[in-house]
């Protein structure tokens, strides 16, 4: 996990981002100095390296019945990349993270009605060959939440070697 | 902005009814910015085959309204981050909701949930280095009033990580 090389430019550029990411190319050039050819170019590289990503968000607590669900696994220990890729290509499933402590696999979903996490949980993660104990625990409500930063994968971590 | 008294049929008749209710069109549009949130109106527009102001009008009125923002999602490595891990806090004597404020309010804290289960409060803390990491979990045990158990748990390789939903505004 490299600490990646970004200059004071790429770092201004994702601050005007951060604030609006739908800010155009030409903008940003104005008031960087730089030309739009140089945005594109930095924009893209960026994108390319998966240090930003652009995407739309919908609300969840606004009214609506989703709710951010945690699905906590103990698998095997031999068996955890796997068991994670498998995981991770579930539909529905938004994260699935590597964890050292008492379990050894994190996944977040959406759900908007209980069945439907009983169903992940259930029926379809502890059903995994190497799947020994499932834990789920809903998030009933959110203080904090940042959007703006998370951890970018891209298709090659997925096939990360063993 | 300027205004346009004279604006298209098109605009009126496909305006959305309530500003919190989303329509058809406007899952639509949210499905392309999903997949580049950057994507011009007018290209979204021929794509979805709607011209590309009233694409415009539905993105600024969804982002007004507070149901859908498009945003710059930043991998944590831009801000230095090297290690993540997931805290979770057993609570006794105060309520669960002044401990994730105070968790909340700390600056290497990115979010904090309420949850069901054994751990009432849950929460990913981003850190530098490992002595941060030590000395975060010492001090939510030792710094917040309240706190009784404290888990750790480093998430290290992510598989998967769609931030595709979140609370908006606050």
């Amino acid at each position: 996990m490299a600490t990646p090389n970004l200059d004071a430019l790429d770092h201004q550029l994702i601050d005007l981002l951060a604030r609006d990411a739908r800010v155009s190319n030409r903008k940003i050039a104005a008031e960087l100095g730089v030309t739009e050819g140089t945005v594109r170019g930095r924009i893209k590289r960026l994108q390319q390296d998966g240090l930003i990503a652009f995407t739309a968000i919908t609300g969840f607590e606004m009214g609506t019945r989703t709710r951010l669900a945690f699905i906590n696994i103990q698998a095997d220990v031999d068996r955890v990349r796997e068991v994670a890729r498998i995981i991770a290509e579930i539909p529905g499933i938004n994260a699935v993270l590597i964890a050292m402590g008492q379990f050894n696999i994190t996944a977040m979903c959406l759900i908007d009605e209980l069945d439907r996490l009983v169903e992940l949980a259930s029926d379809q993660i502890l059903a995994i060959d190497g799947v020994h104990h499932v834990e789920t625990s809903i998030a009933v409500k959110t203080v904090k939440y940042n959007a703006r930063m998370a951890k970018i994968t891209r298709p090659e971590v997925i096939d990360d070697d063993d | 902005m300027t205004e346009h008294p004279h604006s298209g049929k098109e605009e009126r008749t496909a305006r959305r009814p309530r500003s919190t209710t989303l329509d058809d069109i406007d899952r639509r549009i949210i499905a392309v910015l999903a997949r580049d949130g950057r994507a011009q109106s007018t290209a979204i527009g021929e794509e979805l085959g709607l011209s590309g102001n009233l694409v415009a009008n539905r993105i600024r009125a969804m982002d007004a309204a507070g149901v859908m923002r498009v945003v710059a999602v930043a991998d944590f490595r831009v801000h230095g981050y090297r290690m993540l891990a997931r805290i979770r806090l057993k609570v006794s004597g105060r309520p669960p909701m002044e401990v994730a404020q105070a968790l909340a309010t700390r600056e290497h804290v990115l979010s904090v949930h309420l949850t069901s289960g054994r751990y009432p409060v849950s929460c990913i803390y981003a850190f530098h280095n490992a002595r941060e990491m030590i000395e975060a979990a010492r001090d939510v045990s030792a710094g917040i009033a309240g706190v009784d158990d404290v888990d750790v748990e480093l998430l290290n390789t992510v598989y998967r990580y769609v931030p595709a939903v979140g609370p908006l505004g606050a």
